[in-house]
């Protein structure tokens, strides 16, 4: 029996049935729990992230006078840190607001359009509301990180971030 | 009338076992997985309330696939015995 030529077949399919990477179902289940406890760390990895957050400090900063801008202008500042800019807009309601720069779709810098009240985003046309921040139009998934303001003597503050 | 041999029989009983616990598992995983995927979407749009509970129920599926995966183990256990 050995002096046996192999099957014509055997040249297509030269692997051994010894040789072939054969994973039981018993090791792919076990596999499938090492996934799933993988996946119950990726939970952990968020709460952690969002307890972050949460015990984020923000240190106060002046960022301008009250009376500096005029309804409809705009001054640019960086907050909380240098390399985050921020625009502090006075509305036609004498309002002061402030939000992140960043348009939250692709990070574009956004600008203030006057006339309509809104914030707009240059490179895919995303539209957010002055007053509020939200999402008018376009492609951004969530509104605007708000600066949160104070007034004290004259001077506005920069005192913390709101939904970055 | 054919003989059915106890061995074999007992065999394929435990090869269905493995198959349904391997499913049920799988169930359980993707269910971690769309877990998973509200999470990341939360914290994406800067939202933190879901944070918590689908961790929660991530351990508890968890915790569920290892207690069937305790199954597993003892069945190999079994078959390892003389």
């Amino acid at each position: 029996m050995s002096d046996e030529t192999p099957p014509k077949w055997r040249e297509d399919f030269p692997i051994q049935w010894g040789a072939d990477n054969y994973v039981t179902r018993r090791e792919f289940t076990k596999f499938l729990v090492l996934i799933s406890g993988a996946t119950f760390l990726g939970n952990g990895y968020f709460v952690l992230q969002s307890y972050r957050q949460h015990a984020e400090k923000f240190e106060s900063k002046p960022i301008a006078r009250t009376d500096e801008l005029a309804a409809g202008q705009v001054k640019l500042f960086r907050y909380p840190d240098a390399d985050s800019p921020a625009l502090l807009i006075r509305l036609a309601s004498g309002e002061h607001v402030a939000y992140l720069q960043r348009c939250t779709h692709l990070s574009c810098p956004v600008h203030f359009a006057a006339a309509t009240n809104r914030l707009e985003c240059p490179c895919h046309n995303g539209a957010f509301d002055a007053t509020t921040g939200n999402v008018l139009e376009g492609p951004p998934p969530r509104p605007l990180p708000r600066i949160l303001l104070r007034t004290e003597g004259g001077q506005i503050f920069a005192e913390g971030v709101q939904g970055a | 009338m054919r003989q059915i041999d106890p061995r074999m029989a007992k065999l394929e009983q435990r090869t269905q076992g493995v198959m349904a616990l391997m499913v049920l598992i799988l169930a359980v995983l993707l269910i971690q997985l769309w877990l998973l995927t509200i999470a990341l979407e939360e914290f994406m749009a800067a939202h933190t309330a879901l944070a918590l509970p689908t961790f929660g129920a991530s351990a508890f599926c968890f915790l569920l696939n290892l207690w069937m995966l305790r199954y597993l183990v003892t069945l190999d256990k079994k078959e390892d015995k003389p």
